[in-house]
């Protein structure tokens, strides 16, 4: 945890990270440390056998299944 | 006396045609009120609900208004009644120092009921303290929301 400082003094915000998806548009989910494709897909679908749907959709930046990187931008098909 | 007596009775006559070929004149017709329109709902934020994730159907996943510092924050977004091409912006702010620690803003995709998700997380884990979320459709303030990050 990052305490508050006892100063009292401004924070620095500038590293906090961030996105939006909305309805109707492509949906999309970045990557955060600890996800796996079966996670997410677990997250989304409620399945994690579903994960090779997402694989699938994003082979342009996920060449290993087993390996994404944090701050990846994947896209979730319906 | 006789033609006295016919012009008498022709007069009469005459008075008797005209009275009753005099016909009333119709009333005029009520005037006609035309009432505008309802306007059409103004569009609204309905919805802000914080979770630790989101599904496929924009449903928050494992909602809660209290977070660790290293949790990712979703915010959930419902908005009604707009038009495609609208846009809604968020800013989080951090209470105790008043600052802001993100905005983000995203363009409607539907005409209607959109449902929209943010996120945000800090790698080094956001600070403990209450936190405010304000949004706004088109430059109109929405509806806020607060949640917390403790240990």
């Amino acid at each position: 945890m990052t305490p508050f400082p006892d100063n009292g003094g401004p924070i620095d915000f500038s590293d906090v990270t961030g996105g939006a998806t909305t309805s109707g548009g492509p949906r999309t989910y970045v990557v955060k440390k600890g996800d796996s494709l079966s996670k997410i897909a677990k997250e989304f679908y409620k399945d994690a056998k579903q994960w090779k749907k997402i694989y699938q959709a994003n082979t342009d930046q996920i060449k290993n299944p087993d390996l994404i990187k944090p701050g990846q931008k994947l896209i979730i098909p319906d | 006396m006789k033609s006295t007596l016919f012009l008498t009775l022709f007069l009469a006559l005459i008075v008797l045609v005209v009275g009753c070929g005099k016909k009333e004149e119709p009333k005029p017709a009520p005037p006609v009120i035309e009432q505008a329109p309802p306007p059409p709902p103004a569009p609204a934020v309905s919805a802000v609900t914080f979770a630790k994730g989101f599904d496929v159907n924009f449903t928050a996943v494992n909602p809660t208004t209290t977070f660790k510092p290293k949790d990712r924050v979703v915010v959930l977004v419902t908005t009604d009644n707009v038009v495609s091409g609208a846009m809604l912006r968020v800013r989080c702010m951090y209470v105790p120092t008043n600052q802001l620690v993100r905005a983000d803003s995203i363009a409607l995709q539907q005409t209607g009921t959109n449902k929209s998700q943010f996120f945000f997380e800090r790698a080094k884990g956001l600070p403990a303290g209450e936190y405010k979320l304000e949004t706004s459709l088109n430059g109109t303030a929405g509806m806020t929301g607060s949640f917390t990050v403790a240990q």
